[in-house]
Parts: structure tokens; sequence; C-alpha cells
């Protein structure tokens, strides 16, 4: 039930993978750093069970191909090849709205 | 007045238990468990598109929550409070999302309305239980006569005070069902028939304006 809305640039691909309701992986890949160094994707929207929660990012992570930033996290805005990964829990969801709402 | 059946698929009533498990606050009005779904947030965009898709083109929607009733309170309208006095108030929809059907539910609509939001429950026995926002009011306030009650439907409200019914009459006697709504005018008095409270019961009320 995760819904993500994105802004490409260039020729990054992407394949999802949906592990569960709450996690899924997007593998990126593709990306040619010689030719086309600029290409770039940017996670602009995160539904949720129709609610919208860009918030969700927070517990996102990546790994990459590139030595230098082989481990991120938090990350909506990607220019590398590699996997993200998104997981959160329900009472992530709570704690969300609690923090928007009070 | 009417019911529109099919008003929730089964999947959308379990949207509304599962977001009611993920908002912080439930509030115990001494009846039923309350909570506000924030339909005006950013965030509820997406739901609150999808919930107005089913109304008329000429209503809005000024409120969206969930109850999960624990017993049945007292004669009241919803019509409109200090905040929203100057909206062209419209209707009340109704929804059970948790019903199991082992105890029949009803909802009763009187002929008599109020356009502002007022209830009877003191005058009718309930005291203070139920009432977060609503005026009180007094049969003497409100100018009921004291035509007796037709017992036909005392049946259907012994959790309130025969004598106190009187002038009240009856319009319309919604039976609850899963997914279906239950539509009246907002200024419409009405009134949860009494129920046992062994089973769960939980619902979603839509109350929208004119525009």
């Amino acid at each position: 039930m995760i819904h993500l809305k994105f802004e490409t640039h260039g020729a990054l691909l992407i394949k999802r993978e949906n592990i569960s309701d709450t996690e899924i992986k997007l593998h990126f890949y593709g990306k040619n750093y010689k030719t086309n160094p600029d290409d770039h994707v940017i996670i602009k929207d995160i539904y949720y069970n129709d609610l919208h929660l860009n918030e969700l990012i927070a517990y996102s992570t990546m790994t990459t191909d590139n030595t230098d930033y082989a481990y991120l996290t938090a990350v909506d805005y990607i220019s590398f090849n590699g996997t993200w990964h998104l997981h959160f829990t329900d009472d992530d969801v709570k704690a969300i709205l609690k923090r928007k709402l009070t | 007045m009417k019911q529109i059946d099919g008003f929730f698929t089964q999947e959308e009533c379990d949207w509304f238990l599962w977001y009611d498990t993920v908002l912080p606050e439930t509030r115990d009005n001494g009846l039923r468990y309350q909570t506000m779904c924030h339909y005006a947030q950013p965030f509820f965009a997406r739901k609150l598109a999808q919930l107005q898709a089913k109304l008329p083109v000429n209503e809005e929607i000024t409120t969206v929550n969930i109850n999960h009733d624990y017993g049945a309170g007292g004669i009241h309208s919803d019509g409109y409070l200090a905040h929203d006095q100057d909206d062209d108030i419209a209707n009340s929809y109704l929804i059970p999302i948790k019903y199991t059907g082992e105890e029949p539910y009803y909802t009763l609509v009187f002929e008599q309305y109020s356009e502002r939001a007022i209830t009877f429950n003191a005058e009718t026995g309930l005291g203070s239980k139920g009432i977060t926002t609503y005026k009180q009011t007094t049969r003497e306030e409100y100018g009921l006569d004291d035509t007796p009650f037709d017992k036909t439907y005392y049946g259907f409200l012994t959790h309130l005070d025969y004598d106190k019914l009187a002038g009240f009459t009856v319009e319309k006697v919604h039976t609850w069902a899963l997914g279906t709504a239950m539509t009246w005018p907002r200024k419409r008095f009405h009134v949860s028939a009494n129920f046992s409270g062994n089973y769960p019961r939980s619902s979603v009320l839509i109350l929208t304006r004119f525009v």
C-alpha cells in the first residue's frame, strides 16, 4: 500500500520490489556515470494507505555502488545505482501523525 | 432522507478502522469513543477527495469523525456551532464500518429540527454523557408541546424518559447495514435506538454544507 511519485531526470531506471504493505525496495540501475553524470531521480511524494506522508523518507536507507557513499539514510535524491529500502511500521505512522497534529 | 447502499466497501470500512488506530487522540465522551479524522489536513487530501466524490456536487464536507459507541445517545441536531454558524448546513451521513449484525441497530430521525447544534441529553435523562460541544436545551426552551410520544416507537428509545419525549414525532427509522450511508438533513433531530453494548459498533459520521 505504499505509493511513490517520482521526478526523473535522465535514464536512471527503477525496478520495484514489494516486500510487504510497509516495506519496499527500489533498485536503481542503468546509470552511466561517464556519459550521464547528472541523471537522477527525486522521490517527490510518499503515500501510505492513501495518506500523504513524506516524513516516511526518514525510514529509508540506500546502498550504492559508490564507495564514498555506500550507505545512506533518509534519501529522496537518488543519483547512484543501488538499492533504496523503505521499511516502517504503523507505530511509526502513528508517531508521524502525532507530531503533525500536536 | 435516504439510505445509500454500498457507500463504503468492506475495504473502505477497514481503512477507517485502521486509520483510527494510527491517529493520536481518541476521546471518550461518556457514550462513545470518538476520533476526529482531521479531514482538512494535507495528508488526508487524497482520502478527502475520495469521500467528496461520493457526495452531491453541491455539498462540501465539513466534518469527518469515527465513533465507537458503547451507549445509546440522546436526541440532538448536528447543526451549526460557533465556528461554522454562517454555513449553509446540508446533510449528515452516518456509515456503519463495524457491525456484526447479531443485534439490529437503528437510528431515528424526527420531524423537529434546529439549525443550531443542540441536544436534549440532560432533559431526557442522560445527563451530560455524550456531550462535548453541543448546547443542552430543554423542552420548554425549544418549545415542544405535550402531545404524547407515539408508543409504537418507544421500544427503540427505552434509554430515554418517555414523558420527556412528548412533542417529538418520528419521520424515519434507519436500519443499520455495514457500509450503507444513512442520511438526513443536519438540522433534524435524531437519536440512536437503545442497544445492549454487547457487540462492537463503529461508524463514520460525515457532515456537509451546501456550496
